[in-house]
């Protein structure tokens, strides 16, 4: 299922398909050097293009290949039971060394994975910004996709999504990528990419965010009296609302 | 009508099955269940059916593509609930399939089959919005507490049949027999192993790709890497020689588990001596997978069947692919 957009200048295209088959995972680990997540979109994919040849595409491959593959920099987060788990099993195992982690890496798979360009054009600039006020008229839309990448339901101790969405209008589009991260009782995090695009003027814009907290302090952020306080823990958008934002940048070019 | 005819014909038609009812059917289930052994012994020719995950419809077409219940004989993998939007129906339906038919139809447990896990992916959920109260949830709780660990289909070479995979713990399928099972799914432990595990290609295999030193180490511990903690630092990985050893050891010529999502509906390894069978089609109405049934014959000979996901239409209660509607996120 593909939808397109063109209007002389710039064009966009998203793609959905079903997650790989058995083939395409081998392969995709092959690359990866890691386990892939058991959802993985491999025909997925937002792309925009300039008439100039420049291009920038959101996939799954070339976000997951951003992972960290040794677990060495995300500093191996283990699920909450997973001390109680280790300690029942040192003398329980019929002699078999039993206990090595095997293939340590970044299971949350969180990403800081910005987009694929080509060329190279944007580039850091804290002094641009997306303009929101301009986003929040709502003009009629000519293209609107989501387009899931990956999700990964972390054995059942939570869950990970890396999910895009588009709308394209006649003068702007923007693009959200987002991670969005729960670890049952020890992490909320969300990684936010956006690209705005201005096709009167040929400004691109990136920003990126990173939130982050720790399970305990969101169920501190629940409202009293709340009645389902488990409901809003599942509700990304709430959440989002309450991570406190841990890092930003923006990025911008001319076209 | 009996009741489970009338709870059957209920789901069938889509009809709310009345909570007193429900009560009823868990109650004959539990008393049913109780008297079965931790690991129930299956005659051939059966079919194996992996997770459920609540799609109703799909679990419908299951049944059509096997064959009805009794004349085709089932063992369904556990994880009957959570996910899909119909996990009380599923479960009611295959529960009363049980009731009526206790030699043609065998349900193992899940991880899904669990106070905790079914809290937090939607059985609970669904059970509050249907019901107005947790009453139906606990009530299928507690019947999940009853359930088999395992199953053994035939015997001398036959199939050695668990929701998640093998235990460190476990070498003879004996062991499993002593497990106290009428319990909530514990954190650590034997039944928690079985229900969870997963095979790993990469462990204990000397041919896989790896780097200069890496292969060397590799080669050396040859006999340590059978097993690996997963890196979420709990939970097991099994190799290949894990399964060699069981299916030696127990005199079987296969494992057949579920758990784990397959485009392809199904998946053999290790020298076809251990399968993955999932049979929840389009999981979570976006996969675009496709589901499959395995029927062992009396010669233990493996047919597999597939199917693929309900189309929606508008006299079914079927959910749909989610239906975009333009929205202005920022």
């Amino acid at each position: 299922m593909s939808k397109s957009f063109s209007n002389g200048v710039w064009s966009v295209k998203t793609n959905k398909g079903t997650i790989m088959d058995a083939s395409s995972m081998a392969a995709a680990e092959e690359r990866l050097q890691i386990p892939v997540p058991e959802m993985i979109f491999g025909q997925n994919e937002i792309t925009v293009t300039h008439q100039s040849g420049w291009k920038l595409t959101f996939n799954a491959l070339d976000a997951l290949d951003l992972v960290d593959k040794t677990g060495n920099k995300s500093g191996h987060l283990q699920v909450a039971y997973s001390e109680e788990w280790r300690k029942s099993r040192e003398n329980n195992s019929h002699g078999h060394d039993v206990s090595k982690i095997h293939r340590p890496f970044d299971w949350t798979y969180s990403t800081d994975y910005k987009g694929t360009e080509t060329p190279p054009k944007l580039v850091e600039n804290a002094n641009t910004k997306i303009p929101f006020e301009k986003l929040k008229q709502q003009k009629p839309i000519v293209l609107f996709d989501e387009v899931p990448l990956y999700e990964d339901e972390l054995g059942d101790n939570g869950m990970v999504t890396f999910s895009e969405k588009i709308r394209v209008m006649e003068d702007d589009m923007l693009i959200l990528v987002r991670l969005y991260l729960r670890v049952d009782d020890v992490v909320f995090r969300i990684r936010d990419t956006r690209v705005y695009i201005d096709f009167q003027t040929g400004h691109v814009i990136r920003s990126y965010i990173e939130k982050e907290d720790s399970f305990k302090n969101v169920r501190k952020r629940v409202p009293i009296g709340s009645t389902d306080h488990t409901q809003l823990l599942r509700d990304p958008n709430w959440i989002d609302s309450v991570l406190p934002t841990t890092k930003s940048m923006t990025y911008d070019c001319k076209l | 009508m009996s009741l489970t005819d009338r709870v059957i014909e209920l789901v069938q038609n889509g009809g709310h099955v009345p909570e007193s009812i429900v009560s009823q059917l868990c109650q004959k289930a539990e008393e049913l269940l109780l008297e079965e052994s931790n690991v129930q012994f299956v005659h051939t020719p059966v079919t194996i059916c992996g997770d459920i995950h609540g799609q109703l419809h799909d679990l419908l077409t299951l049944l059509k593509t096997g064959g009805k219940c009794p004349d085709t004989n089932y063992l369904f993998l556990g994880d009957f609930v959570d996910r899909g939007f119909y996990s009380v129906e599923s479960f009611l339906l295959l529960l009363s399939l049980k009731v009526r038919y206790p030699d043609r139809m065998t349900l193992i447990r899940g991880n899904h089959e669990s106070r905790q896990i079914t809290a937090s992916y939607g059985f609970y959920d669904e059970c509050i919005r249907k019901y107005g109260s947790a009453n139906v949830w606990r009530m299928c709780c507690n019947v999940f507490d009853y359930l088999s660990l395992a199953a053994l289909v035939g015997g001398p070479g036959g199939v050695f049949c668990v929701h998640g995979g093998l235990s460190p713990s476990i070498t003879k399928i004996d062991e499993i027999r002593s497990i106290d099972r009428k319990q909530e799914v514990p954190h650590e432990g034997p039944m928690c192993d079985l229900l969870w595990s997963d095979p790993d290609e990469s462990l204990n295999d000397v041919t896989s790709p790896s780097i200069g030193d890496m292969e060397l180490q590799a080669a050396a511990s040859r006999d340590s890497q059978a097993w690996g903690v997963s890196p979420r630092g709990a939970g097991y990985l099994f190799g290949r020689q894990p399964v060699e050893e069981f299916n030696q050891l127990n005199n079987t010529s296969l494992i057949a588990r579920a758990h784990q999502l397959v485009l392809e509906g199904y998946r053999e390894l290790f020298d076809e001596q251990l399968v993955t069978v999932w049979s929840a089609p389009n999981y979570c109405y976006r996969c675009g997978n496709i589901a499959a049934i395995l029927t062992i014959e009396d010669d233990f000979s493996r047919t597999y069947r597939e199917f693929e996901a309900v189309e929606p239409d508008d006299k079914s209660r079927v959910v749909p692919m989610k239906q975009l509607t333009p929205e202005y996120f920022l």
